[in-house]
């Protein structure tokens, strides 16, 4: 819910509330409502989805909110509220205090998202590696220094190599990520527009990095547990098993923090830390059956809720089958049955079971929920034909010159707006003047009415990347692809990692993608209706609703693949030769100058008595030298 | 005449001097101490440690999944400092590489160093400090004496004082005198030595116990010149250090034989343990290891048998109060810091009390120590400037020096 990439969220939220208007979760929207103005509430809940292929994605979500009811201070981002912690990690706050951080997103991920079997995640989750991003304050000019820092600082509170965030890939985004949280203190309005948040975002500026070869695993989740109130002591995070979330297709672990209005007025605002796990369970590997438990997936169970939860649910997306209906069957069935969402052909089966009714966990009985399908599983649920898809790839052949292909699917039945990131380190030396664009196969000569804005930051060595950003019109139901070339750069010995031969991670490119709010294509993402169960911002929804249309657009992040470019490595000895043909070259040089220095030349008269005498005693030291060099030789 | 080629070879000394200098950048200035000076510095006398915190250093300078042993090694020694009681606000690790959830990992998320596998060394609570790219020589020598930059966490630091008892331990592939960092860059045993200097000069130790398992290990403390530094190592000058056993579904060897029958030891020992040091060495088997280990005490003035294990593999502590800090306590006798409990009974602590020692460092870390720390490195890199003149001056001087010799002589034997 609150990592939604959509900046519209309130409308999105405001749909799923109008269609499931009749839905027993709304009763909980109102009941909930009046704990809007508590100091703090933690909320913590698991959503399971079966996917097409047989896998299962489960997405943990753990939010914990700090109110603050001072409605004439004006809202400082972290300022205003940490004066003391209860539920709200410490160590997160202080980070967000000290370096003046308004928006917070960092996400580790492993694997690779198939957006072709899986359609789109629940909740938005990151290409390979880590990604960071952020919205500093700028109100002292030192929005580098702070970024230099908070990429220290969480480096080593997640044990990630976050500090090799530096100037060499940190960028600044000038139309993606925006702003998902409050942008403008003074504002009512939630961001719902691009002029809006740029205007707004006037005091404060966003730094973006990642790594696209930084590896998640234990260490990483340990900090992470132990941002938890409850740790993994009890509740739905007792079902975080290190050995079996790291045994999975994909993992996406993530944190944000943002500022978000309470009411709709936004006189009530409260910072919002989201905690998420994502990951897609192999569930058909071990006995190639479809059918699931949650004991099975985790090898863990839910004894008891976090006593310090305000909820704490567990919501499980049915899967849908165009022939058959409800051919599984599902224990235990939820008390309040199950709820549908979405028009005829887009419907959304959704079983929710709240965890604090006694109804549904009592505690020395645990949670469980097992999944089996009656006969045979139908081969292919309801294909999810995701509506914009982005592929990118290296092109070219040898050590010098190099060219990369960017494929942009959409397969929806109209134009969509889109924005393309993608951030190249500077050893890729991009040529502009190279770039084409080619509309289902054929080349456009002129691209204006695809390319709508391109805003292109051109790499510095050793300082900063080369950050292509392009404002897009997809036409409906075409493929785009855009071609640029780069040369690679031979880089100093000692700039190549100790792995040189593996070859230099590219990062991935990003695509946000506006598209209808009611298209099927997208389910019902961004993890709205989770919001609505949550009760929180129903008011806010509501008046939404009313002001605008039901016509609105949702924002879709697509990552593309990571990439592995090979830079001509050296021959890592070469130093050394270098150094003993140095050396050499020196101790010549250093005998020749220290006796033209030290000794003086003379010239020697000749036909003299005195000569042969000079002439004898040097030969005579000679010989006594030669005499030494022999006997130390023998030493 | 004879003035100006003498002030001609002074001038060029000099200039040898400085390109000496340039060249060997690395050069050592040895400080004459005298053993007494040593043996009474430090600790209070010559059976007990009087050291108040420990700390751990644990490396790893293998990448690549067919190290897996090297990370296994580390890791064990990581789960037995943990064990005993060092929190991991104490603990320095670093791994090059990340074994556990490479995709050759059949066991996902795990590391064991044993074929039976019953003990998963990473578990559910581990925490890396450096990690990958991280684990450079730079690094580490910075990590030692504190040099880091200042936007460093604080997991990455090594916060000490003369009060420390720290194990070094690193694991890794080596040869005569140095030790491979992710077959990139070497550290050099006079790199070590220097460092430790450096720690000794800026009081960042109390004793530091030095163990490395690599090929030709011993010749890796040879250049250590420190007091109170115990160094140990797997095999000598020409040997190599072998791996113990392999697993066939990890499909590589997962411990190192030195590594292996260190832990036997370990294993034994608790928090109250009695075994010393000399148990340790003593169980060393060469015939066992197919290596000849080596131990090196002559700049550790205690006997080895007065030192306990647990001296450095644990965190049990005698604590000191200081007159002042003593009367700070009287005054808030009911804040939470009433853990302080002098120790005046000597070196043995009743389990109980051990315990909550333990508990006292963990809690400690969170809260008021950060202070302290962070004096002390201010004050450490003043030590630093001085000690850097020092240097210098001193090779400046001895360039000139040299300069006059080789002048003189060179003079003398031109004219012979």
């Amino acid at each position: 819910m609150p990592s939604s990439p959509s900046r519209i969220l309130w409308f999105s939220a405001a749909l799923v509330l109008a269609l499931s208007a009749a839905a027993p979760a709304s009763a909980q929207q109102s009941s909930s409502a009046s704990e809007l103005t508590t100091p703090e509430a933690f909320h913590e809940e698991l959503v399971l989805k079966p996917l097409n292929d047989g896998s299962v994605y489960s997405h943990f979500q753990f939010t914990t909110h700090v109110g603050t009811t001072i409605d004439e201070e004006p809202f400082n981002g972290a300022d205003s509220i940490f004066s003391h912690y209860s539920l709200f990690p410490r160590s997160v706050g202080q980070i967000l205090q000290e370096f003046e951080v308004n928006e917070l997103h960092l996400t580790f991920t492993q694997g690779r998202w198939h957006y072709d079997d899986w359609g789109y995640p629940l909740a938005p989750s990151a290409g390979t590696g880590v990604e960071l991003s952020a919205w500093l304050k700028d109100d002292r000019k030192q929005v580098n220094a702070n970024w230099k820092g908070l990429t220290n600082s969480l480096a080593g509170l997640f044990c990630a190599s976050l500090n090799f965030i530096d100037d060499t890939i940190t960028i600044e985004p000038k139309l993606s990520f925006r702003h998902e949280g409050l942008y403008n203190v003074h504002s009512a309005t939630p961001p719902t527009s691009q002029k809006n948040s740029t205007s707004g975002s006037a005091s404060q500026k966003l730094r973006y990095g990642s790594l696209p070869h930084e590896n998640v695993c234990t260490e990483n989740l340990t900090p992470w547990i132990k941002l938890l109130p409850c740790k993994s002591k009890a509740g739905i995070a007792s079902l975080l098993k290190s050995h079996k979330l790291f045994d999975t297709r994909f993992y996406s672990m993530a944190i944000h923090v943002r500022p978000v209005c309470e009411d709709e007025e936004c006189r009530v605002k409260s910072l919002e830390l989201v905690q998420s796990i994502t990951t897609v369970f192999d569930a058909v590997r071990n006995d190639g059956s479809y059918d699931w438990s949650m004991s099975g997936l985790f090898e863990r169970e839910i004894r008891d809720t976090c006593p310090l939860a305000t909820s704490s649910k567990v919501v499980l997306h049915l899967p849908q089958t165009t022939e058959y209906q409800a051919q599984y069957e599902l224990v235990p069935y939820p008390p309040n049955d199950v709820l549908s969402y979405g028009s005829d052909e887009n419907k959304e089966l959704i079983a929710v079971y709240d965890l604090k009714s006694p109804e549904v966990l009592s505690p020395p009985e645990p949670f469980q929920i097992s999944f089996k399908w009656d006969n045979t599983r139908p081969k292919m649920l309801r294909q999810l034909i995701p509506g914009v898809l982005t592929h990118r790839y290296f092109t070219g052949y040898g050590q010098e010159r190099g060219g990369l292909s960017i494929e942009v699917h959409n397969n929806n039945l109209e134009d969509v707006k889109a924005i393309y990131l993608d951030t190249l380190p500077w050893f890729l030396k991009i040529y502009l003047h190279t770039f084409s664009v080619q509309l289902n196969g054929k080349e456009l000569p002129n691209y204006n009415e695809i390319v709508k804005k391109m805003l292109y930051q051109p790499a510095v060595d050793r300082g900063r990347p080369a950050v292509l950003e392009l404002g897009l019109i997809l036409p409906a139901q075409s493929v785009l692809k855009f071609t640029i070339s780069f040369d690679k750069v031979f880089l100093k010995y000692t700039e190549h990692p100790p792995d040189a031969n593996r070859g230099f991670d590219v990062g991935y490119a990003v695509l946000t993608a506006y598209m209808p709010r009611d298209r099927g294509q997208i389910g019902y993402g961004g993890l709205d209706h989770l919001r609505n169960y949550q009760g929180r911002g129903a008011d806010q929804v509501q008046h939404q609703l009313e002001a605008g249309d039901n016509n609105q657009l949702e924002s879709v992040r697509v990552y593309t693949e990571t990439l592995l470019l090979s830079l001509p490595t050296p021959d890592f000895s070469m130093p050394y030769n270098v150094i003993t043909l140095t050396c050499t070259v020196i101790s010549l040089f250093f005998g020749t100058i220290f006796n033209m220095m030290t000794r003086s030349l003379e010239v020697v008269e000749q036909a003299s008595g005195k000569k042969k005498d000079a002439k004898g005693k040097e030969k005579a030291f000679v010989d006594q030298q030669e005499e030494q060099n022999n006997t130390s030789k023998d030493d | 005449m004879r003035l100006q080629s003498l002030l001609k070879s002074i001038t060029f000394g000099l200039c040898a001097a400085s390109l000496s200098l340039a060249i060997l950048g690395s050069a050592t200035v040895t400080t004459s101490t005298s053993p007494d000076d040593v043996k009474t510095f430090f600790s209070k006398n010559k059976t007990k440690s009087g050291h108040t915190n420990n700390w751990a250093v644990l490396v790893c300078t293998s990448r690549f999944w067919f190290n897996y042993r090297h990370i296994a090694n580390t890791l064990s020694m990581y789960r037995t400092v943990k064990r005993l009681g060092i929190p991991d606000s104490n603990i320095i690790m670093m791994l090059a590489d990340d074994v556990a959830c490479n995709p050759r990992n059949t066991f996902p998320a795990t590391v064991f160093n044993n074929r039976d596998r019953h003990l998963d060394l990473y578990g559910e609570n581990v925490e890396v400090d450096y990690r990958g790219y991280e684990v450079t020589v730079e690094n580490f020598i910075r990590l030692l004496t504190g040099r880091v930059p200042k936007e460093t966490p604080r997991s990455k630091r090594l916060m000490t004082d003369d009060q420390s008892n720290i194990l070094v331990y690193m694991t890794g592939h080596g040869g005569e005198e140095f030790l491979k960092f992710q077959d990139a860059e070497e550290i050099s045993a006079y790199d070590l030595g220097d460092a430790f200097q450096q720690m000794y000069e800026k009081k960042r130790y109390n004793e530091i116990l030095f163990m490395i398992d690599t090929c030709q290990a011993n010749t890796m403390y040879t250049k250590i010149h420190s007091p109170n530094i115990l160094a140990t190592g797997s095999s000598k000058l020409d040997q190599s250090s072998y791996s113990h056993h392999d697993d066939p579904d990890i499909g590589v060897a997962v411990i190192d034989r030195f590594t292996y029958y260190v832990l036997e030891v370990l294993e034994k020992v608790n928090m109250q343990s009695k075994t010393t040091m000399k148990d340790l060495f003593n169980s060393y088997n060469p015939s066992l290891l197919n290596s000849d280990p080596g131990v090196r005490d002559d700049l550790f003035p205690r006997p080895l048998d007065q030192v306990l294990l647990t001296d450095f593999f644990g965190n049990v502590q005698r604590i000191e109060l200081t007159e002042t800090k003593n009367q700070s306590i009287g005054d808030s006798a009911t804040s939470p810091k009433d853990d302080y409990v002098p120790q005046e009974a000597g070196y043995f602590i009743p389990p109980e009390e051990v315990k909550r020692e333990g508990n006292v460092a963990e809690t400690d870390r969170g809260q008021g120590s950060l202070t302290n720390h962070m004096f002390e490195i201010g004050a450490n890199s003043e030590s630093s400037t001085l000690s850097t003149w020092r240097y210098m001056t001193f090779v400046v001087l001895s360039g000139m020096l040299l300069a006059l010799v080789a002048g003189s002589s060179s003079k003398i034997a031109a004219k012979v």
